[in-house]
């Protein structure tokens, strides 16, 4: 696929946050807001179908329902 | 819808011989038409258990999704080999919980190709150049050659044995208990240097 190019502009929060990822994945920063728009996309895209977006912890068998905007 | 081509080889039984092919990084509609009117009638006739996987339908449902890529094989003007992979799974191996993988959810090899289902085929490495794409995807959104997929049963010794992928056995939540392999960065690099 042909790849086009922008300018992001993020305050130094985003930033942070940003290199802390990139570190924690070992992925560079393109990689990874790449993966975090496919990732919002099958959230957004199964939200709208009526899904909802939980988080279980095994150990205590919470469940909790991710508010995505 | 237009898409890159790269040049790949493929071993022609017959001869013996590499012959190009080439990888399109999308399934094109003649892909979906050659599944449909080439590959189809032997895949029923012989009662597959994938026999009722629709491209068509599968193209049109995953190809609004990013998470998504296609990926066909096209030799002599025909289809040899298609594959969708998911991008934003995750690893399960130990060493590599949590990574994020390339996930293979589909790899259909053209019938003709398959030793199983022909004494005489044709073309011998499709199955491999998939694998080898799907690393090398792999490879290109940072996640260094992870990949991981649930294998039809008659598949398992390829993607143990010839693949060298760690098998972590049957997977319950999945239908029909398929097994599920995940392939290692140090696995990928054994097996990019051996294709």
């Amino acid at each position: 696929m042909s790849k086009r190019t922008m300018t992001l502009n993020l305050t130094e929060r985003e930033m942070i946050v940003l290199d802390d990822l990139c570190a924690k994945k070992g992925l560079n920063k393109t990689a990874l807001l790449r993966q975090a728009l496919r990732l919002y996309q099958a959230v957004d895209t199964r939200l709208e179908q009526g899904d909802k977006l939980l988080f279980e912890n095994d150990a205590t068998n919470a469940k909790a329902e991710l508010m995505v905007l | 819808m237009t898409a890159n081509v790269s040049n790949v080889y493929l071993v022609e039984v017959s001869s013996g011989q590499l012959v190009k092919a080439e990888l399109h990084d999308a399934i094109l509609p003649r892909h979906l038409d050659h599944h449909e009117r080439l590959w189809k009638p032997l895949i029923q006739a012989r009662q597959e258990e994938h026999g009722h996987w629709d491209w068509q339908s599968k193209c049109r449902h995953y190809s609004a999704q990013l998470s998504y890529e296609f990926l066909a094989v096209e030799c002599q003007q025909e289809t040899q080999g298609l594959m969708i992979v998911n991008t934003i799974r995750r690893c399960r191996l130990p060493q590599q919980t949590n990574k994020h993988l390339v996930y293979v959810e589909y790899l259909e090899v053209a019938p003709w190709n398959r030793p199983h289902v022909t004494v005489d085929p044709k073309y011998r490495l499709v199955g491999t150049v998939m694998l080898a794409a799907a690393i090398q995807l792999s490879i290109d959104d940072g996640n260094k050659g992870r990949i991981g997929l649930h294998s039809l049963p008659q598949a398992d010794t390829f993607y143990r044995d010839r693949c060298g992928m760690t098998d972590l056995g049957p997977d319950a939540s999945i239908f029909g208990n398929l097994h599920y392999f995940e392939m290692t960065e140090q696995q990928a690099t054994q097996f990019m240097q051996r294709s």
